[in-house]
């Protein structure tokens, strides 16, 4: 398994190279960049999950509190009755809120295959840049004609750095 | 042990042949001469000594109780493990008894009640006694006889002793002086009038620093002979109060508070009696009467002169303020059922004055009784003890016996007595402990408290009580009777068998009957003294009051402290810091002054003043009093000990030293304040907010009987009713209360609430679970005062309840809002929650540092811990009590008595059964009065209140200024 | 414009930079900084190897303070709560207040990073990360209290709800409750929140670190972030709806601690504009803070190319509406009060206003709705010693507010009998500079070892500034 890696200085060029990977049909293309690219917003199912740990968490605690209270010890607190749900309500909504940024917070790690303190694209010099402003274009591939398939491509585009990696 | 066992057979060793010192050593050792017969190895000596140290006990009183010790293993007859017993017998204060029951728990008194057969107490009880409890464990009680202050033993005693007795005996007692304080028990008098004829030349002394010299005074001036008066208050509807302490300090006061009460709330009594109080500094008497009137003690003397002229000789005197008159007609109207009485600190001539208009309203027999006297050879016993000094000091004495007594401290200073006491060869002090007279005379004999020995005493209107002891002697020591027995025959006599001799003969029929009849009941029947049929002197009436009480500008009145009285209570730490029924103070004695003498000096509470009198000046701060007279000072006497014990010394101030001084008060402003610890932080109010205190007129409550009651608010949003059997609730009558303070120290034994300090007061951190609330309402001149008892109202609706976060605090079946410690984590939430601020928290571990031994507490109650939050209970361990035997007997719950409604000398608590329509408390919360406090929190309280009803004199229009 | 450069390019902070007097209309970031500039500049504080001289002189003070909080603890657990003022009618003293004060701090801190965030606010790229660390080290200052605050510390897990063998639960209907569990969210939520957006930075400073320790410490914490696409990706979205619940979230914890006292009976707590009048407090004390954090690190760290006048410009401006938010609750106060008619209120009113503790009552109106005014002023806005000024007024002033509702409140209840005076003793005093102690020990380390701005958002708004520079070129 073998890698192409090519740095530009700008977004813009970056995305001209991707453009023209597209062209030539070259597939297992990743971007290693300093700033999140433009459109690669959208399509992440995060939201949803803490959406829905959210809520689990929320009717979750909350019928925990009316099981226990209406059920389990049924005391007279003050005369008020036993089934006190707008007492209910702020603790079942914090302990949602908590289930949800958690959901968020480790289904991020799971998503994205986090933490991997090793790739061997960290081989490449150039590649500290990409936490800087150095914009990078990686491609992976098994066989090793690709690497010249992929250096006609981006070479004429100017890229400030290419370089090759393999594990 | 071992140490001194060494060092006695080092001596030994040197002086083994020493006859002298045989001699005295076998008394110290029996079985050390057979010890030193033979010779012997060492060890066996020691062993010998060993055993014999081990028996008479190295503390050196003697251990011979009567009867054996029980091991507890098998528990002993009449004892069941967890069940209380109780045994009658009552407490003395100055001579006077009143009965009291103490609860046993295993044996140990864990709590004292009054005894409902007693006719000085019908159940209730006063602060001293209920207090006694901590005074019968206190670890300051003194264990050691000892001479000039070294550590002695009862055989030296004796061996002294013996010696004395035999000069006594052929001098015909020449020398011998007995000082006592009043004495009441025939026992003691019968023993005392043995000895006097034992001992021709002999004299017996009694003192009291509270006097009540001059009533006994007034009543040979206007009967001729001792007389004693008691009071029928439920016959009165006019009372005339004259610096009156009927309520406070006189004996009896807690029949009278309870006769006083039962006219006082017009919802249970046809007519209602109206009071008339006239006194130079607020009393309890003049707290609760419908006119209070102000008047120094020159004005008194004026005013009385008046109200006299107008009855006695049907003149209208225009010398008295104007209120007089309507006064004198009241009384009149009143005629055959009212009384004029007259505190123990005015002078004879106003006594006698007052008998005189008595007899002339045709009180006597209706409202008052004379009874031939209860005190023992009742005597002037200020000159009395003048006279014994004045012995002393001539050398004339050479053998005083003390008994219970400590004039070294309460006698006026510049009288001597300390100093004529160096002149007395032999001086023996029988004290409880080693106080100021004990630590002054040759020897020094440890007296057993009250509940250690057998003795009698006499009630306020002579009713027998014989006293049985409640325990083995904690410290050892000896009673006045086995004392007095050394004097009259060379074989010890035991206190029991002296009060059995005394009683052989009077208790009429079968005498182990009788006996066991008056132990059980607490009182001796028919003993009662006979009344008396004296004449009332034709000159009595002529009596003109002294022009001027000593004449001077500014005069101090010595009156006993609420709680302390003389200051034998100084050690007792719930009686230092039980709030002053009127300051509300604690740990403390200021001076009382008028806000019209305090202005002009700048005088702020706390300020301390020099208070001077013929040269002697005494230091202390002042306090302002609302509604005491301008012209005179209140000295409340009984701080300021020297030799009181761990808890009292050093406390307050000592007034003593200005007694007995004639001469002008000169008061000057001095350097330095005191922080005085006073459990109210509020002045003067304009107005009582009715939410909380609701009070208004006979003539209102005849005109709307409604008056007080609660306006109904809406239904509520939502109710859970407890589902229990019981509905246990509370009723507090406001008319009743005289804020005496005998439910605070109740609760408090039967709670084991802790004592915090001054320091801690300071820092508004008391613990006590009911208190009584204080309100002054109009001028500080001429205050309205109110008592308000408030507790735990345990609300249906409980606002601590629905904040606690642990659910620490929750409604049981029964309606009670029950605290439970064990869950309480201490957010304290509940307590700012409480509308009415009831609960109370421990900032420090105070359990642990209390003044009493671990055996000392209920065992019913669980002690709190550091950091837990506690309140009244409504008594749940009493409730349990009472539910477990209605369960045994299978019946329904019956009736509960809470400790501050057994103690309450007036009923002003009743407490029971909601859910029985026919119960006490469901009977008065049907009284058109009963209002609950801050209605509009609606937390719908289970104590709710009786509104206070007052009887002005419509003819009087305003309180004077 | 390469002077600029040169200067925020200088990867040391010896370099002298030039001095920048912020101006009422600078820009929210000037044009020569640059990504790698920016970067260098930020990496190069974070990696320095000596700290600054001030560190150690601001250093050395707090942690004395935090040891002084540590005494103050171990004796309170030694003797009891009774070491405190607190007393019959004044149940809570300083813990309590000064634990809505800091809670009031963090919320400020998490408004700034999460609301702005998501209005899209430019501003608050440069400054969210000091913003959250305030936040942070405010709810561990605040975190510290509820536990101390309780009678017996040792039972604070009786506040959970777990089956046990007391058949006992937690009491629901308790504020206290409900605040210990919003406490509990609040702190851990803000932990992930902080640390998520802190990730990417802490890639970047993995990447310049040279000494192999620090490239291992940082690789770790950055958990090997390489800012790939599916990385950015999530990470956006995820950041997005954290801050879309941080928002709420602490608007809730305010409101609920605002309920401890607006739930319950006592004259002066019972009120229920309290929720969100506290939630306006909050923001005030936050923008202080603030502002009393970046004026002097600005300066020190020589960022101001990053944080500028425009910064300054836009908190005064926020703080000045807030403080009237404030004074409009006073006003409500005083009004509902009277109008209510209760008699107990308006007792205890009286006093809070005319009585023993008056001069807590002015000194809040005047730090913290009059002073602010001083704001209408352009000049003012960016005039650093008047802001300076004011903002510690301002947060005096929010201590003296908590201190009149908790213990002026609690001074007066309804029975005359019950009333009462509260001082703070020695101890109170410790544990709360101890705390002070504590926060700013927690914000000289953030300085001192984690990204002061958060670079990966400086990086996009620089990108953006670029292009739309450049389209401005463009366009004709």
């Amino acid at each position: 398994m073998k890698g192409v890696l090519a740095g530009f200085e700008s977004e813009h060029a970056l995305c001209r190279a991707l453009v023209g990977l597209a062209a030539a049909n070259i597939q297992n293309v990743d971007t290693y960049t300093p700033a999140p690219l433009n459109e690669d917003s959208t399509g992440s199912p995060l939201p949803f999950v803490m959406f829905v740990a959210g809520m689990l968490g929320f009717i979750g605690f909350f019928l925990l509190m009316a099981y226990a209270d209406v059920y389990v010890y049924p005391l007279n607190i003050g005369g008020r009755p036993q089934f006190a749900w707008p007492a209910f309500v702020p603790i079942a909504f914090e302990l949602g809120v908590l289930c949800a940024m958690a959901a968020g917070f480790f289904g991020y790690f799971v998503i994205c295959r986090m933490p991997q303190l090793y790739d061997p694209i960290d081989g490449c010099d150039s590649f500290r840049e990409a936490s800087r402003d150095g914009w990078f274009v990686a491609v992976r591939f098994n066989d090793s004609e690709g690497v010249a398939q992929v250096r006609a491509v981006l070479d004429p585009l100017g890229p400030t750095s290419v370089e090759e990696f393999s594990e | 042990m071992n140490r001194t066992g060494n060092k006695l057979w080092r001596s030994l060793e040197q002086a083994a042949d020493d006859p002298e010192f045989l001699a005295r050593a076998a008394q110290e050792f029996p079985g050390l001469a057979y010890a030193l017969a033979e010779p012997l190895g060492r060890r066996q000596v020691l062993k010998l000594m060993a055993a014999s140290l081990v028996l008479s006990g190295l503390d050196g009183c003697d251990s011979k109780f009567g009867g054996n010790l029980t091991p507890a293993v098998k528990s002993a007859p009449n004892i069941i493990p967890a069940l209380p017993n109780f045994y009658a017998t009552a407490h003395v204060l100055d001579g006077y008894a009143s009965g009291i029951v103490v609860k046993h728990v295993m044996g140990r008194p864990v709590k004292v009640e009054g005894n409902p057969h007693h006719p000085a107490s019908l159940g209730a009880i006063d602060v001293f006694a209920q207090a006694q409890l901590l005074g019968f464990y206190d670890p300051d009680r003194a264990a050691q006889v000892s001479v000039r202050g070294n550590p002695s033993d009862r055989q030296s005693l004796e061996t002294a002793f013996a010696a004395q007795r035999a000069r006594l005996v052929e001098e015909h007692g020449n020398g011998l002086r007995i000082l006592t304080g009043t004495v009441t028990s025939p026992t003691l008098a019968a023993q005392l009038d043995a000895l006097l004829q034992q001992y021709p030349q002999a004299h017996w002394t009694q003192w009291q620093p509270i006097s009540r010299d001059s009533v006994r005074q007034g009543a040979r001036l206007a009967y001729g002979h001792a007389v004693d008066v008691t009071a029928h208050l439920d016959q009165v509807d006019v009372l005339l109060a004259i610096d009156g302490d009927l309520l406070s300090t006189a004996p009896g006061r807690l029949r009278y508070a309870r006769d006083f009460a039962s006219r006082r709330n017009p919802t249970r009594q046809p007519r209602m009696s109206r009071v008339y109080a006239v006194e130079p500094t607020p009393t309890l008497i003049g707290s609760v009467a419908d006119h209070r009137f102000v008047a120094g003690p020159k004005e008194l003397q004026r005013i009385v002169g008046a109200v006299a002229a107008g009855i006695l000789k049907n003149v209208r005197s225009t010398s008295g303020p104007d209120w007089v008159s309507a006064v004198v007609a009241d009384l009149k109207a009143g005629h055959g059922r009212v009384l004029v009485h007259v505190g123990a600190d005015q002078p004879a001539e106003i006594h006698a004055l007052a008998h005189a208009m008595n007899e002339a309203l045709g009180a006597r027999g209706v409202t008052f009784d004379l009874i031939d006297p209860v005190a023992h050879d009742p005597t002037d016993q200020v000159d009395a003890l003048r006279t014994l000094i004045g012995e002393m000091r001539a050398g004339k004495v050479t053998h005083l016996l003390i008994i219970d007594s400590n004039p070294v401290f309460t006698a006026p200073a510049t009288w001597g007595f300390g100093d004529a006491l160096k002149q007395v060869p032999f001086s023996l002090a029988l004290a409880g402990n080693a106080d100021e007279t004990a630590r002054s005379t040759t020897w020094f004999v440890p007296k057993t408290h009250e509940w250690e020995t057998w003795s009698d005493a006499r009630a306020y209107e002579g009713t027998v009580t014989i006293l049985q002891p409640q325990a083995l002697p904690l410290f050892g020591g000896m009673s006045a009777h086995e004392i007095l027995a050394l004097y009259l025959g060379a074989a010890p006599v035991s206190a029991e068998e002296a009060v059995r001799a005394t009683w052989a003969t009077r208790l009429g029929g079968d005498f182990a009957m009788g006996w066991s009849d008056a132990l059980a009941n607490g009182v001796v029947p028919s003993t009662a003294s006979a009344k008396s049929d004296v004449r009332l002197r034709a000159e009595a009436s002529q009596i003109v009051p002294p022009a001027t009480a000593g004449g001077a500008a500014l005069s101090i009145l010595f009156r006993p402290d609420p709680s302390l009285w003389d200051g034998r209570f100084a050690n007792n730490p719930w009686l230092q810091e039980l709030p002053r029924p009127l300051t509300k103070l604690v740990w403390d004695n200021p001076l009382l002054i008028a806000p019209a003498l305090a202005e002009p000096m700048q005088l702020k509470n706390g300020d301390c003043v020099r208070l001077s009198i013929e040269g002697t000046s005494v230091v202390a701060p002042v306090w302002v009093m609302p509604g005491q007279a301008p012209d005179c000072i209140t000295a409340l006497l009984g701080s300021g000990r020297r030799a009181s014990g761990t808890v009292g010394d050093g406390g307050g101030v000592d007034y003593y030293p200005l007694t007995g001084l004639k001469g002008a008060a000169v008061l000057h402003k001095a350097q330095g304040r005191v922080e005085l610890a006073s459990t109210v932080h509020h002045n003067l109010l304009l107005e009582t907010p009715p939410e909380i205190l609701r009070h208004g007129t006979l003539a209102e409550y005849l005109a709307n009987p409604q008056f007080a009651a609660n306006e109904h608010p809406e239904p509520h949003l939502y109710r859970t009713v407890p589902a229990g059997p019981a509905a246990w609730a509370m009723s507090v009558d406001l008319n009743a209360c005289i804020g005496c303070n005998a439910c605070i120290v109740a609760c408090q034994a039967e709670n084991n609430i802790p004592v915090v300090g001054k320091e801690q007061v300071l820092r508004e951190r008391e613990m006590h679970w009911l208190r009584i609330d204080r309100y002054f309402e109009g001028k500080p001149e001429a205050p309205e005062s109110f008592f308000q008892p408030v507790l735990c109202m345990h609300c249906e609706e409980a606002p601590c309840e629905n904040v606690c976060p642990v659910g620490a605090t929750v409604h049981d079946s029964e309606g009670l809002n029950v605290m439970v410690y064990n869950r309480c984590v201490g957010t304290r939430f509940c307590s700012n929650n409480c509308p009415y601020k009831v609960r109370r928290f421990n900032f420090f571990g105070y359990s642990n540092e209390q003044h009493r031994p671990p055996q000392s507490w209920n065992p019913d109650v669980t002690v709190r811990a550091r950091g837990v939050m506690e309140k009244c209970s409504y008594c749940v361990q009493r409730i349990a009590e009472a539910r477990i035997v209605a369960d045994r007997e299978s019946r329904p719950v019956g009736e509960v008595k809470t400790a501050c409604q057994s103690a309450c000398p007036t009923q002003a608590f009743t407490f029971g059964n909601l859910a029985d329509p026919e119960s006490e408390v469901s009977k008065r919360k049907r009284s058109p009065l009963d209002f609950a406090m801050l209605e509009a929190q609606a937390t719908k309280p289970r104590t709710t209140y009786e509104a206070l009803v007052r009887n002005p004199n419509p003819a009087i229009k305003m309180q004077p200024t | 414009m390469s002077h600029l450069a040169g200067a925020v390019g200088a990867p040391t902070a010896g370099a002298p930079a030039p001095r920048y007097t912020p101006g009422i209309d600078d820009p929210v970031v000037y044009p020569g900084v640059t990504s790698a500039s920016m970067t260098d500049r930020i990496c190069a504080i974070a990696l320095r190897e000596k700290p600054f001289l001030w560190w150690w002189v601001v250093f050395v003070p707090c942690m004395a303070l935090t040891l002084l909080l540590m005494v103050a603890i171990v004796y309170l657990f030694y003797a009891g709560v009774g070491i405190w003022g607190i007393n019959w009618p004044v149940m809570w003293g300083f813990a309590i207040l000064s634990y809505v004060w800091w809670i009031a701090i963090a919320s400020g801190g998490t408004i700034i990073s999460a609301l702005f965030f998501l209005v899209r606010a430019d501003w608050r790229d440069s400054i969210n990360r000091i913003a959250e660390s305030m936040m942070l080290f405010g709810a561990a200052a605040a975190g510290v209290y509820p536990i101390l605050h309780l009678g017996r510390p040792w039972f604070f897990y009786w506040l959970f709800f777990y089956p046990n063998t007391m058949t006992l639960s937690a009491q629901f209907r308790s504020p206290l409750l409900w605040d210990f569990w919003a406490l509990m969210t609040y702190v851990l939520a803000s932990v992930l929140f902080w640390y998520f957006g802190l990730i990417p930075d802490l890639a970047s400073v993995r990447d310049r670190a040279r000494s192999p320790s620090k490239q291992r410490i940082y690789g770790v914490l950055a958990c090997g972030f390489r800012g790939s696409s599916r990385q950015w990706k999530h990470m956006r979205a995820t950041y997005g709806v954290m801050a879309a619940i941080m928002a709420p979230v602490v608007v809730s914890i305010h409101s609920i601690v605002g309920l401890d006292f607006a739930g319950a009976a006592t004259p002066g707590w019972h009120s229920t504009e309290f929720p969100p009048f506290f939630v306006c407090g909050a923001l005030l004390s936050g923008f202080a803070i603030v502002l009393l954090l970046i004026i002097p690190l600005r300066r020190l760290l020589n960022l101001e190319e990053l944080m500028t006048g425009r910064h300054l410009d836009v908190l005064c401006k926020l703080l000045l509406t807030s403080s009237l938010c404030i004074a409009y609750a006073y006003l409500m106060d005083a009004f509902t009060t009277f109008y209510g008619g209760d008699h107990a209120e308006r007792v205890m009113f009286t006093e809070r206003v005319f009585g023993y503790y008056k001069p807590v009552y002015w000194g809040a109106m005047l730090l913290n709705c009059l002073l602010p005014q001083a704001f209408w002023f352009r000049r003012l806005r960016v005039n650093q010693p008047v802001i300076v000024l004011i903002c510690l007024g301002v947060v005096v002033g929010m201590w003296l507010e908590r201190y009149e509702i908790v213990v002026t409140s609690l001074h007066r209840p309804h029975l005359p009998s019950a009333w009462g005076i509260f001082h703070g003793t020695f101890w109170d005093w410790a544990t709360l500079f101890g705390t002070v102690g504590m926060f700013l020990s927690g914000i000289l380390l953030s300085v001192r070892y984690v990204p002061i701005v958060s670079m990966h958002e400086m990086r996009s708004l620089i990108a953006t500034k670029r292009a739309r520079a450049v389209t401005a070129e463009h366009t004709p």
